[in-house]
């Protein structure tokens, strides 16, 4: 098991201001392998507090966070002999906007950067560095490109390959694809999916895009009001009978399928495309 | 006459042309919407129109003023532009302060501001949060915030650039039932953004690539142009897919056509 949350609770204080539980109560197992999922909710639902306290990023207020062979409670975590840095290294998290962190002269650099900061010598962060690019679509053609002068999708994929370097476990990614334009988001799925595949890795992205979650989560987590709501899979959460009271949304093609449906007399036996597309068609001749 | 007219607008960053020979006219009430993958010169062109950066020649006009050094503070104050990051334009320490903001660099009296602040607080259904902090509201109710600060200033042209794209589904809904509000009060929308979803229900959609205008047109032909799409890096919406098919196969009956339409509406 890589990462398991016992009833975690984290309550922000702040002087002057009303205590404020952004999550509550939370349990939930992460495997370190195989995983894709994808963690959705309504804006300040606590999606991005639960995910730092996948990494040791947050201590919990109440509760445990297991993640690999360390404890994390609120007392632990002020303890300076319990290390956070191996826990960072084997589950790594990708903010929103990561490009805005790139700072280095060239890709390979600043990819590299990481595992060089972990203690690894030159030649095998430079590897690691490589083989994070090579993963993420980048070949070498990029190496000695500055990363200011790339277009968005690229940057990200720059400091998401910065993470990778350090060949995480399991990857935590918060709304990867904010910003692009809708071919790039799909091309930066696909890496994702790659990586996923070829790796073992695990997945875990945040998104308000339920589109990427259909087409691309194995599992799906759903933070409503600081609480875990859902964790199944992306059909049984499109079909669930309180997905709007979650504030969450339907994709497009079932918001779509649906429509067609309340229009057509005969039920429809396939929901896919072309069979779709009959259906239609033997409706307007009959 | 035209509220807003681009005429040969060329811009560039050093040798790299970002916008080049680009001619636009909206006019006023008219709801338009710019499309364009990540680095065709859509926030280029907003940097453009509001004079945050100066056109290499063409001539920018805002109804009667051409836009010039000596305009540019006049134009400034016709134009309303709602950001992509909630958090980034949000400057007051209460929800009543930020929409205060924009009125007191306008110098507006006193007892008008209060009028006007209550006036588009309730427009953007954030009257009841008027005292409240900005990390008591989630980025939907942010934007909104930003929406009521920027309505209260009377723009003539309201510019949203990629104001949905960090919006949670409730919040980017929200968003939109604002805009066809705006619209049905007459105000001109000029709205930049890749989701295509938030193209349907405007006047005229502009599709940019590097720098230029592809084409422009209704969104019932514009959005339905798979290649043209294609060619930005766009891609169809669903309920496009089924009646691109159904035509195709010359299948695609008035009310079919209807039904899929109404289905985008949805989205």
């Amino acid at each position: 098991m890589g990462i398991r949350l016992n009833a975690v609770s984290h309550v922000y204080t702040a002087i002057n201001q009303t205590p404020v539980e952004a999550i509550k109560n939370v349990s939930l197992s992460i495997h370190a392998n195989d995983e894709f999922i994808a963690l959705v909710g309504e804006t300040g639902s606590g999606k991005s507090t639960l995910a730092q306290h996948f990494n040791a990023l947050m201590a919990p207020t109440s509760g445990e966070a297991q993640l690999f062979d360390v404890s994390i409670t609120a007392e632990t975590f002020k303890d300076k002999k319990i290390k956070k840095t191996p826990i960072r290294k084997r589950i790594g998290l990708v903010f929103q906007f990561p490009e805005y962190q790139l700072f280095e002269e060239t890709v390979l650099k600043d990819v590299a950067f990481a595992p060089k900061n972990f203690g690894l010598k030159d030649a095998e962060a430079n590897e690691l560095a490589k083989h994070a690019l090579e993963l993420v679509g980048l070949d070498e053609s990029y190496y000695s490109r500055s990363p200011f002068h790339l277009s968005g999708g690229e940057k990200k994929r720059v400091s998401i390959a910065g993470i990778l370097a350090m060949e995480p476990d399991i990857l935590v990614l918060d709304e990867p694809t904010s910003g692009l334009d809708p071919q790039s988001q799909e091309t930066l799925m696909q890496v994702f999916q790659t990586i996923q595949e070829k790796t073992h890795t695990s997945i875990v992205f945040i998104t308000h895009d339920m589109n990427w979650v259909e087409s691309y989560a194995k599992r799906v987590l759903v933070m409503h009001q600081g609480e875990l709501v859902f964790d199944g899979t992306p059909g049984d959460l499109f079909n669930h009978p309180e997905l709007k009271t979650w504030k969450m949304d339907e994709p497009d093609r079932i918001k779509v399928l649906n429509e067609i449906k309340t229009h057509l007399k005969t039920p429809l036996k396939s929901l896919d495309f072309n069979a779709v597309i009959q259906a239609i068609k033997t409706e307007e001749t009959s | 006459m035209s509220i807003l007219t681009l005429k040969d607008v060329f811009f560039s960053y050093g040798k790299t042309p970002a916008i080049q020979n680009l001619s636009l006219a909206v006019e006023a009430g008219e709801w338009v919407t710019i499309v364009g993958p990540n680095g065709s010169g859509k926030s280029t062109l907003t940097k453009l129109i509001i004079g945050l950066l100066a056109a290499k020649s063409g001539e920018i006009r805002v109804n009667d003023l051409t836009l010039s050094e000596s305009t540019v503070q006049k134009i400034r104050e016709k134009i309303g532009i709602i950001f992509q990051n909630p958090d980034n334009q949000f400057v007051g320490v209460t929800v009543k302060d930020d929409i205060a903001f924009g009125l007191e660099n306008l110098s507006v009296p006193y007892p008008e501001m209060i009028e006007r602040i209550d006036t588009y607080a309730k427009a953007v259904g954030m009257d009841e949060y008027l005292e409240k902090e900005p990390s008591q509201l989630s980025g939907g109710q942010k934007q909104r915030v930003a929406i009521a600060g920027t309505l209260a200033m009377h723009p003539d042209i309201i510019i949203f650039d990629e104001a949905t794209s960090m919006l949670d589904p409730e919040g980017r809904h929200a968003m939109m039932a604002i805009m066809e509000d705006l619209k049905r009060q007459g105000k001109t929308i000029l709205s930049i953004t890749h989701d295509l979803r938030e193209a349907l229900r405007c006047d005229r959609v502009v599709v940019m690539h590097e720098g230029t205008i592809l084409k422009s047109g209704e969104p019932s032909v514009i959005l339905r142009d798979e290649a043209l799409l294609k060619q930005a890096r766009l891609t169809l919406l669903e309920p496009f897919k089924y009646m691109n098919e159904l035509s195709s196969q010359k299948r695609l009956t008035d009310q079919w056509e209807a039904i899929l339409w109404e289905s985008a509406l949805t989205l």
